[in-house]
């Protein structure tokens, strides 16, 4: 017995210290929380290692402890509640944890820095960017205020912020989201640190963005040789940067590996599951593998028929749709003046789309923050009031119905929120949350038949109908998506709606999610309108894709003929930004990284709004509006009949090397 | 095959039918709420206290037959003697009998000005929150109005025009000016409540405006006013004793404990007694309020069963 204690209490294998011995090395590191219902054991017993130039990514879904342990590098775990019983954070060979308080506040943030996800709250709101960023250097290097401000503008500079000098005494709601990630990462390389570690950089940034930001990152990591943490669920991300790949699951590395390795032949099941789980940009067809966090929940989400590959998509052409969109435009006032207000402009949310859906498929449509995918869902919902344009259910314009006629629609026409911790009535029991349709419209289920139809409901979405007394705050993210599904299900709608279902939720979550829609789909008919901004999820699931930009549809068609054979500049851009979780496949494709951000839309560019970030821009795309038609180019090959594009110069253009 | 099918189906429902009888009957937010409150410790206290607040204030003659008039000046200012336990005020009355008898008029005061004030204000901060826009503009002008008129200056006034002095224009004049606060509590809450998703779904299957007020951002917006409230009943009562002090509120004969407080401040170095009374009566009332609201607002959270 005592040999077993003896090994299990040595740390893992050493190292020898020469002279490629690595920068950061944790060792056995042990991180528990006190708290009120007891102790909860966030990390058991972390091994890792960083050296110079060399990028480790540790990967992991929420709750995995990969946040907890950066955070105990740092040093900025409170303790108490934090407890670390055991183990070794070595910094170029010394304890971090045994060191003074003095000591360890000399490393933090001189060298090793640290880069978080919201930029907007690391960031002081009232004092400017180019204060900030002189701030590191007035404090630590005691330069003037003079020299403090020259030395921000040459970091703003470094991490490419147009017109440096003119906005270094701008504010940081004055900047966009990936301008502003920018400046936290100028912020972390002020003082030249030897490790950065960088807690989820690009979550929430748009795919776009996401890649121009994790370039720069990459390209000032080996300007700098520093050592880099990566901490991140994406793994579509860690396949196109890191060297060295860890991966966590429940405060332990189940997986260690480099990275080439790691996506070829995962050893632990829980990393091949995590791959698999994951929709493909390059792929599609089979049903997602969905990994048994839930026992009884994920058992029945994967009992859920196959999609068939074989399923001809053309199948629209001989069939009525039962949703048509015309001409739909939303513009929200600006207005100024508080008594008297006045309208001084607008925001041109969604500024003319139309599109059709037809009974039995799945819509996508996709696009960055603010091209107006949600005001879409909003205003097919009756939720916004739509500017101009109609939406035909059934031959009916439904955008102008009030009281009972909309009242009618709506059972048929349903929606699932993006996120299932606002959606659902934290007041009220699960029997009431799903039961409340009924109650609205009590003609679809008697009184006395209601409670059985709600544990129907729930046994359908794969949850216990014994939960019915539960409130929402009991489940997990996913098990609440389920029931925000049963509500829309309860009144047997032929229409969902579903404005970023799955966004909210962890990769292998989301696969049993997106398992458990296409499965009622089939069972009950349903057709979808899919929004995300995840391509890869949104290739997945739909049968035809709307593409949007800045409030109008860039492309539209079929799943196949926008992935593989897209004409539009914007969908070429998009989907080759998106990282793709196969280090091998990245070496084939071509990636075209966008410059600037999207536009505002209450002063969108005249002409092709995509203009302004487009190496096709020319004259003609300001003065003149494209319209979305069959690419003139692709006329005379025929099949693509069902594939429309809004661009003068469309051009087919592989870029996500599907095989 | 058919028919095996049908058994199958059959089965299925049976099964599901069947679990109703097992089950615990279906729950709601009030009723869990209930049951929570049957379980809080505070909460006993709180009602106990307030129960018994309520029985004084109805039958003041069951605590003591010393007369709250029967005053002897000789007695001025003199500490307990047998058969007067709190000793005596400066007008030489019985501390004890007039801690006893305020208590009517000071529990009528807190408490219905409160929930006068809560009601007025619920409904005006919540519509106004709900319906925004010229609503919003228009209610919270008003309620600005009020809220700008200082209590004292406008109790001088108006206490001064209707020759007030009952219980009643008391309440109404507090209730009148201290409404805005918790409207614009209630509309803050309820303009947070009103931008999550599940008033947006709850509007999406078709729900009427007074079920989406009622069943989603009441529940949900309460917790805020409750607190609010019960801090405001506290200053309601001791505002009662401002006032009657300036000679525009109660009046004597009434007997209130904000009079009393008023009276015995003047005293507190040579007669602490007078005053020790009657206020350490008015703490324990705000306390038990406090206190009752606390475990309500608890109750009705279930998060934090």
């Amino acid at each position: 017995m005592t040999t077993t204690e003896k090994t299990a209490a040595v740390p893992g294998p050493r190292t020898p210290e020469a002279a490629g011995s690595p920068l950061l090395q944790v060792r056995d590191l042990h991180v528990e929380f006190h708290t009120r219902d007891g102790v909860v054991k966030a990390v058991n017993g972390v091994n890792y290692s960083v050296s110079a130039g060399e990028t480790l990514a540790v990967l992991g879904e929420s709750g995995s402890g990969k946040s907890v342990t950066a955070q105990a590098i740092m040093g900025i775990l409170d303790m108490p509640p934090a407890k670390i019983p055991q183990g070794e954070i070595l910094f170029r060979g010394q304890d971090m944890l045994t060191m003074s308080g003095e000591q360890r506040r000399k490393i933090r943030g001189a060298k090793i820095a640290m880069i978080f996800q919201d930029a907007l709250s690391s960031l002081n709101p009232v004092l400017s960017v180019g204060y900030q960023l002189g701030e590191m250097f007035r404090v630590h290097q005691g330069l003037s205020k003079k020299d403090a401000k020259a030395k921000a503008i040459e970091l703003m500079d470094k991490v490419k912020i147009p017109a440096a000098k003119s906005r270094v005494g701008d504010y940081p709601h004055q900047f966009s989201g990936g301008m502003r990630q920018r400046i936290m990462i100028a912020m972390a390389l002020a003082l030249e640190p030897d490790l950065i570690i960088a807690d989820e950089p690009t979550t929430a940034l748009d795919v776009t963005v996401q890649a121009q930001v994790m370039d720069l990152l990459a390209e000032l990591q080996r300007e700098y040789n520093m050592g880099l943490i990566l901490i991140t669920h994406d793994l579509g991300v860690v396949a196109d940067v890191a060297d060295k790949i860890a991966v966590m699951y429940a405060g332990r590395i189940v997986e260690h590996a480099p990275v080439g390795e790691l996506y070829k032949t995962p050893a632990h099941p829980y990393t091949r599951g995590l791959l698999d789980s994951i929709p493909r940009l390059d792929q599609k067809g089979q049903e997602l593998y969905a990994i048994k966090g839930l026992p009884a929940a994920a058992a029945r989400a994967t009992s859920g028929r196959r999609r068939s590959m074989a399923e001809p998509v053309t199948k629209n052409a001989d069939r009525e749709p039962i949703l048509q969109v015309r001409n739909l435009v939303k513009h929200f006032p600006l207005t100024q003046g508080v008594l008297f207000k006045k309208q001084v402009g607008a925001v041109k949310a969604v500024d003319g789309i139309s599109f059709d859906l037809y009974r039995g498929e799945t819509l996508g449509i996709v696009g960055e923050s603010g091209c107006g995918k949600s005001t879409v869902a909003k205003l097919l919902m009756n939720l916004e009031r739509a500017t101009a344009g109609e939406v035909f259910y059934k031959g009916e314009d439904i955008t102008k119905l009030t009281g009972r006629a909309l009242k009618a629609v709506r059972r048929n026409i349903q929606m699932v929120f993006q996120d299932p911790y606002t959606s659902l009535n934290p007041r009220m029991t699960v029997g009431d949350i799903i039961g409340e349709p009924f109650d609205i419209h009590p003609e679809v289920a008697p009184k006395g038949d209601r409670r059985r139809k709600v544990q129907e409901l729930l046994d359908v979405v794969g949850l216990n109908p014994e939960y019915l007394n539960r409130y929402p705050h009991q489940f997990s993210g996913g098990q609440r998506q389920r029931i925000g599904i049963a509500r829309g299900l309860a009144l047997n709608p032929e229409i969902i709606i579903c404005d970023e279902p799955v966004s909210a939720l962890d990769v292998s979550v989301q696969a049993q999610v997106v398992n458990l829609m296409e499965r009622l789909q089939d069972e009950f008919e349903l057709s979808y309108l899919f929004i995300a901004h995840d391509l890869s999820v949104v290739r997945h699931i739909s049968d035809r894709v709307g593409v949007m930009y800045l409030g109008k549809m860039a492309e539209i068609g079929t799943d196949e003929e926008i992935y593989e054979h897209p004409t539009h500049p914007y969908t070429q851009a998009l989907l080759s930004a998106v990282p793709v979780p196969d280090p091998e496949a990245r070496g084939g494709r071509e990636r075209i990284i966008l410059s600037g951000d999207v536009p505002s839309p209450a002063n969108p560019p005249s002409g092709c709004r995509f203009r302004t970030r487009c190496w096709k821009a020319q004259d003609k795309c300001a003065e003149e509006t494209p319209l979305l038609a069959v690419p003139e180019a692709l006329k005379d090959t025929g099949s693509l009949a069902a594939h429309e594009s809004a661009c003068h110069f469309a051009e087919e253009k592989d870029v996500v090397g599907a095989a | 095959m058919p028919e095996m099918t049908k058994t199958a189906a059959d089965e299925a429902v049976a099964a599901v039918e069947s679990v109703p009888e097992q089950a615990e009957k279906a729950r709601s937010l009030w009723g869990d709420a209930w049951r929570d409150l049957r379980r809080n410790p505070i909460f006993y206290i709180s009602a106990v206290l307030i129960l018994f607040l309520v029985v004084v204030s109805i039958w003041p003659s069951i605590m003591t037959s010393t007369s709250p008039y029967a005053c002897d000046v000789s007695k001025s200012a003199q500490g307990a003697a047998p058969g007067h336990p709190f000793g005596f005020d400066k007008q030489g009355c019985d501390v004890y009998a007039r801690t006893v008898y305020g208590a009517r008029a000071s529990v009528t005061v807190g408490i219905c000005t409160t929930l006068l004030a809560a009601v007025l204000g619920c409904v005006m901060g919540g519509l106004a929150g709900f319906f925004g826009g010229w609503w919003d503009s228009l209610l919270s002008r008003i309620g600005d109005i009020f809220f700008g008129i200082p209590i004292l200056l406008g109790g001088i006034v108006f206490l001064s025009v209707v020759k007030g002095g009952s219980i009643f224009t008391v309440v109404l004049l507090m209730a009148v000016l201290g409404w805005p606060q918790i409207a614009r509590i209630a509309r803050g809450a309820v303009i947070t409540a009103k931008q999550q998703d599940y008033v947006q779904a709850a509007r999406a299957l078709g729900a009427s405006t007074p079920r989406m007020l009622l069943r989603h951002i009441a529940p949900n917006a309460l917790a805020p006013v409750i607190v609010v409230a019960t801090i405001a009943l506290g200053t309601y009562i001791s505002l009662e004793a401002t006032l009657s002090f300036l000679g525009v509120g109660l009046k004597p004969p009434t007997v209130s404990w904000g009079i009393d407080i008023s009276q015995a401040a003047t005293q507190i170095r040579n007669a602490p007694h007078t005053l020790l009374y009657p206020a350490g009566a008015l703490s324990l009332t705000v306390l038990a309020f406090i206190m009752l609201g606390d475990a309500v607002r608890d109750a009705l959270d279930p998060k934090l069963r």
